[in-house]
């Protein structure tokens, strides 16, 4: 399975070989989720301001609160 | 802690090999290592360093002059602004631990923004300042790299996902696991105590479960072949980001009462004697005018408060997970700057821990304090744990300077029912016996019965 793993700058700490692999193999199903779910936001928050509503969505590049749930 | 081995170093400054801390007459300095500049340069330059330091982020730092602590290595030498007092996660409540946890993943969801990523997720380098989460390691930052997935993964799973997920969902006490896990609970372990359930949570599944078991199943490969590298593009890379960022923001904890929970409600007290013991604790710290102080025992912060409001750093311990939640909460609404909330069990505190006993501090190394408070504690310790009178005294003696203690006798229906189901073998137990046994520590300054109740209110003073 070494043959899936990337050419790493090396890190102070283990990385291990299995939470790279995780990445990897996760990587691309989240990444599309992630792509989606801004596309989402983007196209709800424009739908919203040519009807006049208040913006529908947050922005794509936005935080989450350290306190969201307190 | 400084080390022993390397004075002047501390303690828990040795893993990262692009710089460290040092203490140089009495002042926290952090020696920038030659190798780390370039990335030093960028966080400065990419204006990412003035960003999460203007969201109270990542802790403030000065450039000096001064000479390298190890001149060898070092390039350059910063002085941090020191924290008042230095928590670790495994005496922090659920709330606390998400806060750090998602204030994490922010930092590099920021890092990322401007080009460079946090090559650590060590639980140990955030801290609670002025009522938040901030980065305490400056040097935790490195330039991204196209392509490279992110190196702290695995880390931040098992230092902030597994023990949430412990918490949230089996038992709010699992965060104490951090305490002997001290690199994270380690993901094959919290598969298992998570149970079949947690895998119907897709993140769960994926960044626990599925997670452990690649960690299993590649445990023993090699580096990589030669000319085989693989490249995780930047969408997978706040894929995961946002995914982590979900499921930490998922994990809630649903928390059944505890004993202690209601405290305050099911307290014997009278209004009468609860005003005037609130009165007497007020006055008491405006004599001993300290400028920090630890409140032992503290509950959800009733009496913490009259401390913290009147400009005091206080440190709020207690034992039971949801006073300190409840605490924590409404240090949150409040945005109280001054108090922090702590779990704390005082028959076992925090003791040192970690590489050669000195890489975490036990609560008696924090310390001294200017003022300790054990308002209705004492009962707890010497009845309920049975330690005698002479080493309760000791043990405060020596985490702070003046005390203010409260003695409730065995009258008290408190204490009654700490000795319901057992012989009462405390035949020193008395205020007699208490004023003997803290008079040989400390010189009584005050001592004032309070109002409606057989308790007494104590200042001492260090003799």
């Amino acid at each position: 399975m070494g043959a899936t793993l990337p050419m790493l700058h090396p890190a102070y700490i283990d990385s291990g070989t299995g939470s790279l692999v995780c990445q990897f193999l996760i990587g691309s199903l989240l990444g599309l989720v992630f792509i989606l779910k801004v596309f989402w936001r983007n196209l709800t928050s424009t739908v919203g301001r040519w009807f006049g509503k208040r913006d529908a969505g947050t922005p794509a590049n936005a935080e989450p609160k350290a306190d969201s749930e307190e | 802690m400084t080390s022993t081995h390397d004075p002047g170093r501390v303690a828990s400054s040795f893993r990262d090999p692009s710089g460290f801390l040092f203490e140089r007459n009495g002042v926290l300095l952090r020696q920038v290592n030659s190798g780390y500049e370039e990335h030093y340069r960028m966080l400065l330059a990419s204006g990412l360093y003035e960003e999460l330091v203007a969201a109270g982020l990542l802790v403030r730092h000065e450039e000096t002059d001064e000479e390298p602590s190890l001149p060898s290595a070092g390039s350059r030498v910063i002085r941090p602004e020191r924290l008042p007092f230095i928590s670790y996660p495994y005496e922090w409540c659920f709330g606390q631990f998400k806060a750090a946890a998602l204030a994490t993943l922010q930092i590099q969801q920021r890092a990322f923004a401007k080009g460079m990523v946090l090559k650590d997720a060590s639980a140990y380098n955030i801290q609670f300042h002025r009522g938040k989460p901030v980065l305490i390691d400056t040097l935790s930052f490195a330039a991204y790299r196209e392509g490279e997935p992110w190196q702290a993964y695995r880390q931040f799973c098992q230092h902030f996902l597994a023990p949430l997920a412990l918490m949230a969902r089996k038992d709010a006490r699992c965060g104490l696991m951090s305490r002997q896990f001290i690199d994270g609970i380690p993901l094959d372990l919290a598969s298992r105590l998570l149970g079949w359930r947690s895998r119907l949570s897709p993140r769960l599944l994926l960044h626990i479960h599925l997670h452990a078991r690649l960690q299993k199943r590649h445990e023993q490969d090699g580096p990589p072949r030669p000319g085989t590298a693989r490249t995780l593009g930047r969408a997978a890379f706040l894929g995961i980001l946002d995914s982590l960022t979900a499921a930490v923001q998922g994990l809630v904890w649903r928390a059944k009462e505890t004993p202690w929970g209601d405290y305050y409600r099911a307290t014997n007290y009278s209004a009468d004697a609860f005003a005037h013991k609130r009165h007497l604790v007020a006055e008491f710290l405006a004599e001993a005018n300290p400028g920090t102080v630890w409140d032992l025992g503290a509950n959800e912060g009733e009496f913490s408060r009259l401390a913290a409001t009147a400009g005091r750093f206080t440190v709020a311990f207690d034992l039971d997970p949801l006073a300190v939640e409840r605490n924590w909460c409404q240090v949150q609404r409040g945005q109280e700057e001054n108090l922090l909330p702590l779990l704390m069990d005082l028959t076992n505190p925090s003791p040192m821990l970690g590489w050669a006993n000195s890489e975490r501090d036990s609560l008696a190394e924090r310390g001294p304090v200017d003022c300790v408070m054990a308002l209705a504690l004492v009962h707890h310790l010497a009845i309920a744990n049975n330690v005698p009178l002479p080493q309760v005294a000791g043990f405060l003696a020596a985490l702070g300077e003046s005390l203010i203690i409260e003695f409730v006798p065995k009258g008290d229906s408190q204490v009654q029912r700490l000795l319901g189901a057992r012989e009462d073998v405390f035949p020193d137990y008395d205020e007699a016996g208490f004023e003997q046994a803290f008079g040989q520590r400390f010189a009584i300054a005050r001592k004032e019965p309070i109002r409606d109740s057989s308790r007494v209110l104590y200042l001492m003073k260090p003799r």
